[in-house]
């Protein structure tokens, strides 16, 4: 009766140890979503960074040629056969440049204006407009590297070596000014998979077991609430931070992307952005009785948002209003901020504060809310 | 512990407007097989999940394993076993698992760990089958599995919420056989059921319906007490039809089909012979055998409901 009094109180080790092992026994059996949690980050990263590289060999380019002299005929020629670009048409006027790219017949347009040869002649510097699609930032990235290179061979080639280039390349970036590469896209995978991990595979574990009736096995024991959210979700915790040094790893050797700032802050904010993911992971437990709906609304809470709302793929300055308005309301956006200035530009938390406050803020409110609706939906 | 395993009085539930369970007082006394009966809805589990502590009760206060039902239900759920109908086991984990994942959320430590462990596989028939997959099993091998699981640390009480749905016959006697084990090791259990005939097998029933107990005692008792009146069992050529004969007017008695058989439940057991006999004689119906039997449980059942239905 004693000692039964004194573990009263206390959270047992033990059982929240019976839980874990559990737990981790069910993820390794179940090869195939093992293979996903690792198998995914590098997917992601390949999918985002690099396939679209592969996709820049025939650029589809519009030229509108307003000088049509023998000059700037060579110039036109000399981008069309350099192997990077397909010539779509030679467009009469602006608008047809613009239907071009709108349409996404061409990806890049380059406008030669109509004093070309004459400001060559006259030893001045002739202006080339070069417009590129930047929806798809990758490859508009290329295609704006390779307009500049035809360039300046070609203008190096008219004032030989030595001379200053005559020709500038004046470049404007059309739908996506920002040039997201792969560099921004290492920590974006990086919020996406905490919230796969965190949010998606908790949410789906605890509802597997209302489905199953392995929960009111559970209830009818000894084991409390918290040991039982603790055993669960230590092993999640593993799997993420694989996964985070997965990423990281591929990051670098892959894309070398390395990281410029603190290895230490870049854990905790990846730690502070998994607790959120935990805490709706289990949030959305308590709102679905079986995994399809847990699934369907884990999705919507925490996925979505951290890749719509977070500025992964879409830069939050071009969002309508709404949206952007919205985006507060979730971590993913104070997260990708946090993480890229870590991991990019090397900043630290001095700078990066008020983004790690509002991730506590949101990890104690998140956590918090799901434990005391865990708690009641227990009943 | 006292001497009452489940005492509770006026124990009521609440879902909103719906109540599930109506002011029901239970005393179940130690070492017996208390059978908990009724139709599906009548509000078995609803009484058996507040009794193990994981549903507050609306109304009502007692005891299970001598522990307060709303205050002590920590120390009230190591004092307990309970297994529902889905042998709530993990299918991915293996027979040796779970019973090691059982041991551990009961904290059942060392030396007792192994020799229970041990013993469950043996009250299992599952020695030798200790790597196999749990999703691998049979229906009655995960039944006696999960039982295993659920006595793991020898609780005082034993729940079982429907033990033997989606289980084969033999599996199911085999079943009743360890629970009168149990039994006479001193174990109470509790345990609910709509299979009637399997109430035979307790020392003591409760009948529940629509959220009530309308009928409690031993079987035997039951049946004299709900079944005054004669039952008889009739044998003839033309099931059916002389099933219509029997109910039209004026009627002989309560009819009801039982398999190849009609049961009639009759005041005067002379008169209603004749009658049966008279009346299906002039339909050119054969009698081939008109008997007066023992009511069963599942008679004093249909008696008691019908009359709490007037």
């Amino acid at each position: 009766m004693t000692r039964e009094q004194v573990t009263h109180h206390a959270l047992s080790l033990r059982r929240i140890r019976a839980i874990m092992r559990r737990e981790f026994t069910d993820i390794l059996r179940d090869r195939r979503s093992l293979m996903l949690t690792l198998l995914y980050p590098i997917s992601m990263l390949i999918m985002y960074g690099y396939g679209i590289r592969y996709d820049v060999d025939n650029v589809p380019l519009t030229i509108l040629d307003r000088d049509e002299t023998p000059e700037s005929r060579q110039l036109a020629n000399e981008l069309i056969h350099s192997g990077y670009f397909r010539l779509v048409r030679w467009a009469r006027d602006d608008r047809e440049v613009d239907r071009d790219l709108r349409r996404d017949r061409s990806r890049a347009a380059v406008i030669i204006p109509e004093d070309f040869a004459e400001s060559i002649h006259r030893g001045q510097p002739a202006v080339v407009q070069a417009l590129i699609d930047g929806s798809d930032s990758n490859s508009a990235t290329i295609a704006q590297g390779y307009v500049l290179a035809m360039v300046a061979r070609y203008s190096a080639a008219l004032s030989g070596p030595g001379l200053a280039a005559p020709i500038e390349v004046r470049s404007r970036v059309w739908y996506n000014p920002e040039l997201k590469s792969v560099n921004f896209i290492v920590p974006g995978v990086i919020a996406v998979i905490m919230m796969i991990v965190g949010a998606i595979l908790t949410a789906l574990s605890i509802v597997k077991e209302k489905e199953r009736g392995t929960m009111e096995q559970i209830l009818v024991s000894p084991i409390r609430p918290t040991e039982m959210i603790v055993g669960k979700l230590v092993p999640y915790v593993l799997i993420a931070l694989v996964d985070l040094a997965i990423i990281m790893t591929a990051g670098y050797l892959v894309f070398g992307v390395p990281i410029k700032g603190s290895l230490l802050q870049l854990a905790v904010l990846a730690i502070l952005y998994l607790t959120c993911s935990l805490g709706l992971g289990v949030f959305v437990s308590t709102l679905a009785d079986n995994m399809q709906t847990a699934m369907i609304a884990a999705v919507f809470i925490s996925l979505f948002p951290s890749i719509l709302l977070s500025g992964f793929v879409f830069p939050l300055e071009n969002m309508p209003i709404a949206l952007r308005l919205l985006s507060y309301f979730f971590p993913g956006r104070y997260f990708v901020t946090a993480i890229r200035g870590v991991y990019l530009k090397g900043v630290g938390l001095s700078v990066l504060w008020p983004e790690a406050v509002l991730l506590v803020v949101f990890a104690v409110g998140i956590v918090s809310l799901s434990a005391s609706r865990f708690r009641d939906t227990l009943e | 512990m006292t001497e009452l395993a489940v005492d509770v009085r006026g124990l009521t539930r609440r879902f909103g407007e719906f109540v599930a369970v109506d002011h029901i007082d239970l005393r179940v006394r130690r070492g017996m097989i208390f059978g908990f009966l009724g139709p599906n809805g009548a509000g078995k589990s609803t009484t058996i999940r507040m009794l193990c502590g994981i549903l507050k009760p609306s109304g009502g206060e007692g005891t299970v394993a001598g522990f307060d039902i709303r205050r002590q239900t920590e120390l009230l759920k190591t004092h307990i076993g309970y297994m529902s109908q889905k042998f709530s086991l993990y299918e991915d984990l293996t027979v040796l698992e779970n019973l090691q994942f059982f041991a551990g959320i009961y904290s059942v430590q060392g030396e007792q760990r192994t020799s229970r462990i041990d013993w469950a596989l043996q009250m299992a028939g599952l020695r030798g089958r200790e790597q196999s997959r749990t999703s691998e099993l049979a229906g009655g091998w995960r039944q006696r599995l999960a039982l295993g699981c659920a006595v793991l640390h020898e609780p005082p009480i034993l729940f079982l919420d429907e033990p033997t749905s989606g289980v084969d016959p033999a599996s199911r006697r085999n079943f009743w056989e360890m629970i009168a084990d149990f039994a006479r090791r001193g174990m109470t259990v509790f345990v609910t059921t709509h299979y009637m005939d399997e109430a035979e097998h307790c020392d003591e029933v409760a009948l529940i319906y629509n959220g009530r107990v309308v009928a409690a005692g031993s079987p035997s008792a039951l049946k004299t007490r709900y079944m005054r009146e004669a039952l008889l069992e009739v044998e003839c050529s033309a099931l059916m039809p002389a099933y219509a004969e029997l109910k039209r007017e004026p009627p002989v008695g309560r009819v009801a089909l039982f398999g190849k058989q009609l049961h009639v439940v009759a005041a005067d057991e002379a008169a209603a012979t004749a009658a049966i006999r008279g009346r299906l004689g002039a339909q050119g119906i054969t009698v081939h055998r008109i008997e007066r039997i023992e009511p069963s449980l599942e008679d004093a059942f249909v008696a008691v409901i019908e009359a709490s239905n007037v």
